[in-house]
Parts: C-alpha cells; structure tokens; sequence
C-alpha cells in the first residue's frame, strides 16, 4: 500500500459519510411526510488488496441508499384499507340516513298522531267545521311529512352518486399515475437504481387505489403492481390503464332507474362492472345508495300507500257536512312506487273541507261513527313486516310501528356499521403504527446517525491530514 | 428488543389520546346539557323504538282523555235534564191528582182547574226546552240531528235513534247522548211512557175539563219517574265507566312518562360527574402531550 492509498480510503470515507449524512438529513426532512418511508444507507467495506504479501482494506463504498419497510405490513394495510373503505362509506351514509329520519321520521309520527288525534276530535265534535279544516291541515301536513323525508332520500341518493362520480374521476387518475410508477421505477431499476420515493408514492397510490376500487392487487413478474377483478380483467396493466367511467342507466335489481352505473372503456367498448365492486368505497356508496336508501324509500312508500290507501277506503263510505260522498281524503295512489313522494290531500278535499266524511249517513250532523273508524286506523294493523313484499303479506304492524321500525331498523344497522368501523380503523391504526415503528423516522435515531457519521467523517479527513504529514515528513528527508 | 418509536408515533399517539378524550367529553356534555341518554336512536336503537311506541301511545291517550272529559260533561248535562223533567213529571203527577179530584162545574173549582191548567203547560214547554238543550253546540237528545232541536213545541220527537258514542278508551267507546226514543218516548220498553204525550195529555184533559183524560194519565205519570230514574240510573252507570277510564288513563299517563324517563333520561348526578371525569382526563392528555413535546431532548439538540 503507498501513501496515496491514505488519501483515497480517506476520501472514500468522506464520501461515504457524506452520503450517509445526506440521507439521514432526507429522512429529518421527511420526518412529517405521509406515507414517507425511511431510509438507510448500505455501507460496505471495499475489497481487500493484497500487498507484499500482506491483505489489506480497500476502503469503503456506499453501494445504494435503501428503504427500510416490511412487506407483510405493506401488503396488510392494503388489504385493510379495502375494509376500512367500505366501512367507512357504509359508517357514514347510515349515519345520514338515520339523522334524516330521526328529524324527518320523528316528525313523521307526530304528524301521523296528529291527524288521526284530529280524526279523533271531530268523532267528539262532527257538528263543527272548524275541525275539519284542521283535518285537513294534519292530513296536509302528513303527506308533506311523507314527501319531505322522500325528497330528503331522494337528494342523498343524488349526493351519493355525485360522490361517486367524483370517486371515479379520482380513481382513473389514479390508476394512469399507477401505470406510468410501473414503467418509472422499472426503468430506473433496470439501470440499477433504487427509486425509493417513487417507491413509496407507489405505494400511497396502491392504497387509496385500494381503499377505493376494493380490488386485489397483482404483483407481476417484473415487479409491476397492478389491479383488477375476477370478469373484468386488469384494470392496470404494467404501464396501461383502462378509464372506468360512470353512466347513468334504466332501473335494476334494487339500484332505481337515473342512478348511476360504472363501467370500463377497453379496446372492445364499454362494459359494466357495477356488480364486480364488493369492497372498499365505491362499493360502501353503491350498498348505501341501493341497499339502505333504496329500501327505507321503498318502506316509506309502503307505510305512503297503505296509509292513505286505508283512510280513502273508509273515507269514500262516509258522507261530509255538506252531503257529499265517495270521496277520496287523500289523492288517488295507484301503486305504492313513488307513494311517499305522490301523496297529497285530494283536491275537492282542498277546495272544500265540509266534503271531509265524518258520517256514515247523509242529513246527520251528529253522525260520528266513520270518524270512529277512521280514527280506530291508528290501532289498526295495516302494515306488513319491514322487508316484506306487499303482495299477500300479512298486516301486522300499524302505522307508526312500522315508522317507528324502520327508524329502529336503520339505527340499529348505524350501530353496528359504527363498530366495524371504529374496528376496522383501529386495525388500520394497529398496522400503520406498526409500519411507523419500522419505516418511520426517529428523529433521536437520525441525530445519533449524524453524530455517528459527522465522528467519522471529521476522523475521515484526520486520516487524510495524516497522511498528508507522512508525505511531508518523507519529502522533507534529505539525501 | 424495544419498540422502536418513530417521531411521527409520538405525535399521532399524542393525537389520538387527545382526540380520544375529546371524543368523551363531547359525548358527555352532551348527554350533561339535554339530559338524556337517547340522543339519536343509534344511541339506543332497542330503547328508542320503545320509548317513541309510548310517546305514541301517550299522544292518543291525551286525545282520547280529552274526549273522555266530554263525554262526562255531556253526560252530566244530559243527567240534569233528567232530573229537572223528572221534577216536572212528578210535578205534574201532583197536578193530576189535584185535578182529577176537582173538576166539577163550580166556579171557585174552574177557577182552580185553570190555575193547574196553567201550570201543568208550564211544565210541558219547560219540558220541551228542556230537552232540546244544548251542550257543545250540540242537542243532546236528538240522536245524530245534533243541529236540529229534539222536540217541537208539540212535543213531536224530531231526531232519530242515533246513538252518538265517543272513545273514552282504547278499542272503548260509550253512547254519551240520551236515546230520547226510549227515555223520552218510552220505545221499546214494556209499559213505556211518551212523556211530552203524556203532559200533551194532561194538559188537554185539564183544558176540556175530562176528569178520565186526567185520571188516564195518572198511573203514565208514575211510570214515567221510574222511566226517567232508569235513564238516570243508565247514565249513572256510563259516567261512572268514564271515570275509570279517565283514570286508568291517568295512571297510564304517569307509568309511560315514568318509562320514557328511565329510558331517555340520564341520572343527573352520573350525567355530571361522568363530564367532570371526561374534563379532567381531556386537560391530563393535553398537558401530557405537551410535556412530552416540549421537554423532548433531542429538541434541544436541534436548537443547539
């Protein structure tokens, strides 16, 4: 070895520990980023040289800088995120639902106590017109009841796919970003490099991929990630992506007719993928929007439908004030689609109140015995069970038990969509604590680092001072 | 092997710990400020249910109570009318007694005769007022012609045999107006007297002098007491079914309010001290978080 060696294994050193230095004040920098993972270098001793017989160091060599993560714990927190996506859209949206119902619903039942207690009033006083106007005030009010909490589901179904067509739009650029990751850190790979912030904001885009779409992810052999499900083939592909789009589509199943479907643009066209989502939040807003909004509508027309269509049923046997007869209270409900939006006080109803039927004969004003009857109806069974189809059910339930059921029902699921949500994001919590306790920057760990190789690098440039002295000594030698 | 812990750990731990607390005190000033443990029904969706199924039934029982109160004074009205035309039937009983033992062609017996002709008129269209009275804009005794008077001043029945009822309970209802046909007209019972006739009669009788006229009715006017004492008696029996209605209502009234209070309603004391605990836990995490950030060593070792 000469003393030139000195100075080249001194300013290996020095730049070993410079690059060392550098990437422990990256990692400082990155102490607050999301989803940053940290990093370390890899130090290595150079290889031996043999000298006069003698083996000695040949200094040392930083051959790249790497991350420092667990796969495993990368890998669960993607499938987590699946979960906890649709957990939370489900959380929220039944959270919705029950605030709309519990204002709306609440007042629902009131408003139905009022009219059938007004009902009640005029079988105590028939004779006096001033208790039919306010039948038809308490029946106005009740089918404006019925009809604001129909339009209130109506507008989160609206929200709902306004949110979903956000989502998608999110997604596709997403998903382009992923394929072109793909193809940045192959290159940079293929070149021997490590490309570890574009590793991790790969992996950031995986998981909120994830979180959204619910898909699998597919590691290939080249290392790309990409996504996709069981009918529909890749979604991402290496370095391609196919836009997933939403369209607005005809009644089906239990989605209504306007709302919207989502498909995927491939070579060969559009084809629908609605059906393929199962988990993560576009699936949570499509079970929101079809399952829980959908059917609490649907109950509602039922609880619509079968309440007028009762009160009618009576109302057209009686006689009003005035002498009139066959007349319906509410407007004519054809089928119960639609019913909490459709119904209305009857508009000879409207015009004239004294057509409001308290009799059951003509020429009676003391005659009461259909008010009665009509106020009986609140006792009466004439709803069936929650989730049952109308047809040939048996009437079990009366009105407001079925209002008050459907309130129960949708809390109950609140309840529990709560918990799996808290749950699932507390699992969520568990794994990106864990990850942060391997990935994470410690910033007491980086200032010993900087300690550490700042000790080194100044003993670096000592050993090169060193061996400057030797070459002094050895040129100040005289002959 | 210790845990490692990363910067970010001790900032969203800390985070989350806060967060946490803040989360319960929340939750507990609320229940502190409305008093009540249901404050949405997911908070208690089984309790909810339950306690909005008594509100309802509550909101009927008021209606129904409310009714039940007429119905008792519409009884009451109706049982005074009664009493006042069985004062003017045994009145009149009198009356006939006195006439049929006087009616003789002297002038001091005509003179007496016209005196109790006189009355006995009197009572007949005090009797007729009597009846059509009114009560809550409503004539009592004329079935479901409430608008319309009973009797005319004949003593022609005018309204029909509407038995006008009202709900003093649930599936509970009672006839609350006087079946005039039957109390009034004697309809349907055995040796039933019309008692506007009857009077009509006396009258007539004391009018035309006929002592067998008078006489006739002597016998019509003793039955019609003990008719009206069974409307009275009948009456009687409804009022006293509206009185146990009403109260079982009000019994009912002070159970379902004694429900839903121990359904919705905190314990004030727990409510309280439950945000006191929450308070003092919220200050300790945030004191905690910032003497863990603020006297972190190797903050000083940045500065330095």
């Amino acid at each position: 070895m000469s003393i030139g060696d000195i100075f080249e294994i001194g300013k290996q050193g020095l730049a070993a520990q410079r690059q060392a230095l550098q990437t422990t004040s990256n990692n400082i920098a990155n102490a607050n980023t999301p989803g940053y993972t940290r990093q370390r270098p890899v130090i290595e001793a150079r290889s031996q040289t043999q000298t006069d017989g003698i083996v000695l160091g040949g200094g040392v060599n930083v051959p790249r800088v790497i991350r420092v993560h667990d796969t495993f714990v990368d890998r669960q927190l993607v499938d987590e995120a699946r979960n906890y996506g649709t957990a939370k859209i489900r959380s929220e949206g039944l959270a919705h639902v029950e605030s709309i119902l519990h204002k709306n619903g609440f007042e629902l039942g009131e408003l139905t106590n009022k009219f059938f207690n007004s009902y009640r009033e005029l079988s105590a006083n028939p004779e006096v017109p001033a208790l039919r106007a306010q039948i038809a005030e308490a029946a106005s009010s009740t089918a404006q009841g019925f009809n604001g909490l129909a339009a209130s589901l109506d507008n989160m179904k609206r929200d709902l796919d306004l949110r979903l067509g956000q989502t998608v739009e999110a997604v596709n650029t997403q998903t382009k970003e992923l394929a072109s990751l793909n193809v940045q850190i192959e290159k940079f790979e293929l070149q021997g490099m490590a490309p570890n912030e574009l590793l991790d904001r790969r992996d950031s885009v995986v998981r909120d991929l994830s979180q959204k779409l619910g898909y699998q992810v597919i590691t290939n052999d080249q290392g790309h990630v990409n996504f996709g499900a069981t009918g529909i083939g890749a979604l991402v592909n290496s370095g391609e992506s196919n836009d997933i789009v939403v369209i607005r589509t005809p009644e089906e199943g239990k989605k209504a007719a306007g709302s919207l479907d989502i498909f995927v643009k491939d070579a060969f066209g559009l084809h629908k993928i609605t059906g393929t989502f199962k988990e993560g939040e576009i699936a949570g807003m499509i079970q929101v929007r079809d399952e829980v909004v959908n059917d609490t509508k649907r109950q509602l027309d039922t609880a619509a439908f079968e309440f007028a269509g009762a009160v009618n049923e009576l109302h057209r046997q009686g006689f009003g004030a005035d002498g009139s007869d066959k007349k319906d209270l509410f407007s004519n409900l054809k089928t119960a689609k639609g019913a909490s939006e459709e119904i209305c006080l009857n508009d000879d109803i409207k015009n004239n109140f004294q057509a409001i039927a308290a009799a059951v004969e003509p020429g009676a004003s003391g005659d009461n015995r259909l008010a009665l009857k009509i106020a009986d109806l609140q006792n009466a069974q004439l709803m069936p069970a929650l989730g049952t189809e109308l047809e040939n059910s048996p009437r079990t339930f009366t009105l407001n038990e079925s209002l008050n059921s459907l309130v129960g029902g949708i809390a109950n699921q609140t309840s529990r969509e709560k918990q799996l949500f808290e749950h699932q994001e507390a699992i969520l919590g568990q794994l990106e604590n864990y990850r942060q306790s391997v990935s994470g920057v410690s910033l007491e760990e980086e200032a010993l680092h900087m300690m550490q190789q700042q000790a080194v690098f100044n003993a670096s440039a000592k050993t090169m001072k060193m061996g400057d002295e030797l070459l002094q000594t050895i040129l100040s030698l005289k002959p | 092997m210790t845990t490692r812990i990363s910067t970010q750990q001790v900032y969203s731990s800390s985070q989350q710990h806060v967060g946490e607390a803040r989360a319960r005190e929340i939750s507990s000033s609320e229940k502190a400020a409305s008093m009540k443990e249901i404050n949405r029904p997911s908070d208690n969706p089984v309790g909810w249910v339950r306690a909005q199924s008594i509100k309802d039934d509550l909101s009927q029982r008021n209606t129904i109570a409310k009714n039940a109160g007429l119905a008792n004074h519409m009884l009451t009205v109706g049982e005074g009318v009664l009493a006042q035309l069985h004062d003017n039937v045994d009145r009149a009983h009198e009356l006939a007694i006195t006439a049929s033992s006087t009616t003789s062609s002297s002038e001091g017996r005509n003179q007496t005769r016209e005196a109790l002709l006189a009355e006995v008129k009197t009572l007949c269209d005090s009797s007729i007022r009597v009846l059509n009275t009114r009560y809550a804009g409503k004539t009592l005794f004329s079935g479901y012609q409430t608008d319309k008077p009973a009797f005319d001043v004949s003593g022609k029945y005018l309204g029909d045999s509407g038995k006008f009822q009202m709900e003093i309970g649930k599936n509970l209802v009672v006839p609350v107006n006087i079946d005039a046909e039957q109390v009034i007209q004697g309809k349907g019972i055995s040796g039933g007297v019309n008692i506007p006739e009857v009077l009509s009669r006396l009258a007539h009788g004391l009018e035309h002098n006929d002592t067998d006229s008078i006489r006739s009715t002597l016998d019509e006017l003793l039955r019609a007491g003990e008719q009206l004492s069974v409307g009275r008696t009948e009456i009687g029996a409804r009022m006293s079914e509206i009185e146990r209605a009403v109260n079982a209502h009000e019994d009912q009234k002070i159970e379902n309010l004694d429900d839903i209070s121990k359904i919705e309603e905190v314990d004030a004391i727990k409510a309280f001290s439950d945000l006191t605990r929450d308070q003092t836990v919220l200050r300790a995490a945030i004191a905690t978080t910032q003497k863990i950030l603020n006297d972190d060593p190797i903050n000083a070792f940045f500065r330095s």
